[in-house]
């Protein structure tokens, strides 16, 4: 299972842990996949909704990353992302709606096949806590 | 062994089944059946008018008319009494027309013939032709009879033309649309619909938000209070219920007249209709009910008066304690009257043709609870309450399928007007991060 391709994200803070208006950087790699099989990576901060309602999603930031951009046409070095993180909405763990932060990196391989991997992370009021429902 | 993938899409908690590609493929024929339906009914009416086809020459006959030059020879006005002794006027032109070779004369004004019942108006248009004089004037090419000094506004020919015009344009622009993003994921429609934004003209309308997602409170804030700073709107007010309910009431005894009507007049030339009576006496039951009720409900609503909150900040955060002023007039006596702070969660889905909303109420903290109160006309119950956002709140939030709202309740029991609810929605933002 080593050989299967892999798409490794990580974060700045090992705590996943934002408040609002930090900076995030985040850096990911491709791993086990031939340079010359990537056609594009797509990464992006993005928040997504969960729960009975269809699924909501907005992306805050977003880049396409494509071999021309790469002096050696290699995009499978690590590659980071960063931005400022917006002041809402908050990652919240509702009873029918949950909304979820998360970095999602996206790597097309041809014939309209990708690979996706994501790593999720809290948006909160203070950075340290979040906000897991309307709790008084 | 490898799946047909799924046409349509269907949610399964976590999972969504479907094929973007056929979604995308999908989207485009629809656009590519809009545009081509679109051109092709456009390019039909349009060469059917300018070819004169026989349905053009039959649907909108003006419009294939060709213009031409007349000499007037001779105005007149025709008169014509009506079987109550009323007199109508017609304006009559004899014109000559020559039509390639061919020369006609003949008396016209428009194409279908115009009655006026005041004489003077017909003179006027009558003055307005001197014989001996040339004037515009249209016909068909092939039948120079057919001319006409004065053009009708077609407007079936114009309906039809901004209908095929619109499925075009809609069909261009959507095509183009789907094929700028065939293939593109997810966050990538989602960051090109933000850049959209950015666009001076749409950003004009869609100004940028500090806090996305988050509803605006505007509407909340644009009505100053008299104890504090803003007086909140009520949701949904009593008198579109009010309405609603008066205006049921008189359709359903409007129809229920001319049932009436008809089954009386069936009487009265002795062939009664007995199923359309029975309706009739059936349709009179709901009439009276539904009369009964709009009353009780006038009735309970000039007990039971108005409501007014005002609050001290708006919008609110978490962790800080805010003042409510509470007003509830009438002339009632009160067994109950509650204030709650209540947080619902709001989810849209689809349940096969069905949009369907789900409403979870995921927080209730009690703000006030009165017992007993007598409100009499002119002294309305008035009491100043304090209630805070708990910290740990969510904010509110909308997006286009799921929301978090906050709301202040108040809900009453009067005696002898029942059980009444009345919600005030409030705006909940993210604490600021100093006070972490």
């Amino acid at each position: 299972m080593t050989d299967q391709p892999h798409i490794s994200i990580s974060l700045d803070r090992p705590t996943r842990q934002y408040a609002a208006d930090d900076e995030l950087l985040a850096r990911f790699e491709i791993s086990n996949l031939p340079a010359v099989n990537i056609q594009a990576i797509e990464a992006s901060v993005l928040w997504h909704t969960e729960g009975t309602g269809e699924e909501d999603m907005s992306a805050h930031e977003f880049v396409r990353l494509i071999p021309g951009d790469e002096a050696d046409g290699d995009l499978t070095r690590s590659q980071s992302l960063k931005t400022r993180l917006p002041r809402s909405p908050l990652s919240y763990a509702g009873k029918i709606v949950k909304i979820h932060w998360v970095v999602r990196v996206r790597v097309f391989v041809g014939r309209g096949r990708d690979l996706v991997e994501e790593l999720e992370f809290e948006l909160t009021q203070t950075g340290g806590e979040g906000s897991g429902g309307a709790r008084g | 062994m490898a799946r047909w993938p799924r046409l349509w899409e269907k949610k399964r908690g976590k999972r969504r089944t479907g094929s973007p590609i056929f979604g995308s493929v999908g989207e485009a024929m629809f656009f590519a059946a809009l545009l081509f339906l679109g051109s092709i009914g456009l390019v039909a009416v349009v060469a059917s008018i300018a070819f004169e086809s026989v349905v053009a020459t039959y649907l909108f006959p003006e419009a294939t008319y060709s213009a031409g030059k007349c000499v007037v020879m001779e105005t007149d006005l025709s008169e014509k009494t009506l079987d109550g002794g009323d007199t109508r006027y017609q304006p009559m032109i004899l014109v000559h027309v020559r039509s390639g070779q061919r020369d006609y004369v003949g008396w016209t004004y428009r194409r279908n013939p115009t009655w006026y019942a005041d004489r003077d108006a017909a003179q006027k248009i009558v003055d307005g032709f001197r014989p001996g004089w040339v004037y515009p004037c249209w016909y068909a090419s092939y039948d120079p009879s057919t001319v006409i000094l004065r053009r009708s506004t077609n407007f079936t020919l114009w309906i039809i033309l901004l209908v095929f015009a619109s499925f075009a344009t809609i069909g261009t622009i959507g095509m183009f649309y789907t094929l700028l993003l065939f293939g593109a994921s997810a966050e990538r429609r989602s960051a090109l619909a933000k850049s959209a934004q950015k666009i001076e003209l749409i950003g004009d309308l869609l100004p940028p938000s500090a806090y996305p997602n988050i509803p605006s409170a505007e509407n909340l804030t644009n009505s100053p209070g008299v104890r504090l700073a803003y007086r909140l709107p009520i949701e949904v007010s009593p008198a579109w219920w009010l309405f609603a309910t008066l205006l049921f009431s008189l359709v359903w005894s409007g129809m229920t007249a001319v049932f009436a009507l008809a089954a009386i007049a069936d009487l009265e030339r002795g062939e009664p209709n007995w199923l359309l009576m029975a309706l009739t006496l059936a349709a009179v039951a709901v009439g009276i009910w539904s009369g009964y009720h709009f009353l009780r409900q006038i009735s309970l609503h000039t007990r039971v008066g108005p409501t007014y909150i005002e609050i001290s900040n708006h919008p609110l955060l978490p962790g800080r304690d805010y003042k409510l002023h509470l007003s509830q007039a009438g002339r009632m006596h009160l067994k109950k009257l509650r204030v709650t702070l209540i947080c619902e969660e709001e989810a849209t889905f689809l349940h096969g043709t069905d949009v369907r909303t789900e409403v979870a109420q995921v927080f209730d903290a009690e703000v006030a609870n009165f017992r007993g109160l007598v409100v009499r006309p002119g002294t309305p119950f008035e009491e100043l309450l304090h209630f805070q956002i708990p910290l740990s709140a969510m904010h509110s939030f909308k997006s286009s399928h799921n929301a978090v709202h906050w709301k202040l309740i108040v809900d009453l029991e009067a005696k002898g007007a029942g059980s009444q609810r009345r919600s005030f929605p409030i705006v909940v933002y993210p604490a600021v991060k100093s006070n972490a």
